[in-house]
């Protein structure tokens, strides 16, 4: 059993992913006070790292990540059973893919919290065939981020919503459904650079609000053949919205909290908001 | 004119309850957008509220229907503020429904040929 208290914590897991490594689990529990990364060093045949352990998440952060003698296509598989989110943050970091299951088709449900995945550009591939992640997200009140590994280069067409040069970014893909029941949502958004590359799933719902933190630039075809989604409400939001589509939004837009915050919405195509 | 009122919200671009003084900026660059009402009320408990609407593309069709509101509410030593902005860059714009500028509002229609802008309903001012 590993149970993660204060501070900042490194481990580093020698060995293959056929086994347990943490008998009785991972639990972290300690109120946003721990920062623990588990690094792995060594991956299957199919490149992949199977997590084998059970998860128990409370509050705190655990990232996974690897050694950086990890140099080829490195790929977690998530076994969602085995994971319990009730909060605090779950991280993947570096990898050129996350599979939710064994054929990244399973779904993994987060009610409070985050889930971030920090994909390495450098063998990602901006392609379908080859998402970023394999799987489904349910999100209650929780919180999904994606972001670029060591990049520092991005767009922000706030500051010139007419710019030419916006359809410049990479697209990187998400073979399953996003599901948001009042949670957020961040896509490659870095607070200095602006969007650093655009995310387009195979579906993203919206129920409630947007809370804060929610940056995203959706590209065509996010919203499955309706391009229409039935409300935006950004709670405490500083948040940046992008729509490539034209849309209609059934259940207009609201901003409520944010003391200070300027949120900003961007439609390049059509749209209606009733 | 009738509000549409769906999912227990009013106006479709709302800036009302919650903390203090939010600001929301919206960007519309497609040719045609419908909006359904916008409001922004300030409020003694929640403070001021700003929403400004920027149709970007000249060659653009734009209407907004129902009421757009902008509501002031005067507390002893402040003034909570309800300031929208809507910048036309078209030529082709219509509002109809009733204006209530009981707050800030600013219409700006700049384009500078062509100049058209229909008000469909009676207007209030504060």
């Amino acid at each position: 059993m590993l149970t993660i208290k204060d501070g900042k914590n490194t481990i580093i897991v020698k060995g293959d992913s056929t086994q347990t490594r943490f008998k009785g689990g991972i639990t972290s529990s300690t109120f946003g006070r721990s920062y623990t990364t588990i690094l792995f060093d060594r991956l299957n045949s199919e490149n992949r790292y199977i997590l084998k352990d059970k998860v128990t998440l409370e509050a705190g952060s655990v990232v996974y990540g690897f050694t950086n003698d990890m140099v080829n296509n490195r790929i977690f598989e998530v076994d969602q059973s085995l994971i319990t989110f009730n909060g605090g943050s779950l991280g993947f970091d570096g990898a050129k893919q996350v599979l939710i299951g064994s054929a990244g088709t399973d779904t993994l449900t987060l009610n409070g919290g985050s889930i971030s995945f920090s994909i390495d550009p450098n063998i990602a591939q901006s392609s379908l065939s080859a998402p970023i992640l394999a799987g489904n997200l349910i999100l209650n009140g929780a919180t999904v981020f994606f972001g670029l590994k060591n990049t520092k280069i991005g767009i922000n067409p706030f500051k010139n919503p007419n710019a030419t040069n916006l359809d410049g970014l990479s697209t990187y893909y998400v073979d399953g459904n996003i599901n948001i029941t009042d949670g957020g949502l961040s896509t490659f958004w870095n607070d200095s650079y602006g969007f650093m590359a655009k995310l387009k799933a195979t579906n993203i719902t919206f129920s409630g609000g947007l809370v804060e933190r929610s940056n995203i630039w959706f590209e065509k075809g996010s919203f499955g053949d309706s391009n229409q989604i039935s409300k935006i409400n950004l709670k405490n939001s500083s948040g940046h919205l992008i729509f490539e589509d034209a849309m209609t939004i059934e259940g207009g837009i609201g901003i409520r909290d944010g003391e200070g915050k300027t949120s900003q919405i961007l439609f390049k195509d059509n749209a209606t908001i009733n | 004119m009738q509000l549409s009122i769906k999912n227990g919200q009013e106006y479709a671009i709302l800036a009302k309850d919650g903390g203090m003084n939010p600001v929301l900026e919206i960007y519309f660059s497609g040719k045609e957008n419908t909006v359904q009402g916008i409001s922004a009320q300030g409020s003694t408990a929640a403070g001021s509220k700003t929403i400004t609407t920027i149709f970007n593309n000249t060659d653009s069709k734009n209407i907004i229907n129902g009421e757009i509101k902008a509501h002031n509410v005067f507390a002893s030593n402040f003034t909570a503020k309800g300031t929208i902005n809507i910048i036309f860059k078209g030529s082709n714009n219509t509002i109809n429904g009733k204006i209530i500028a009981l707050g800030e509002l600013i219409i700006l229609l700049l384009k500078e040929v062509g100049l058209l802008l229909t008000i469909l309903s009676k207007q209030t001012m504060g």
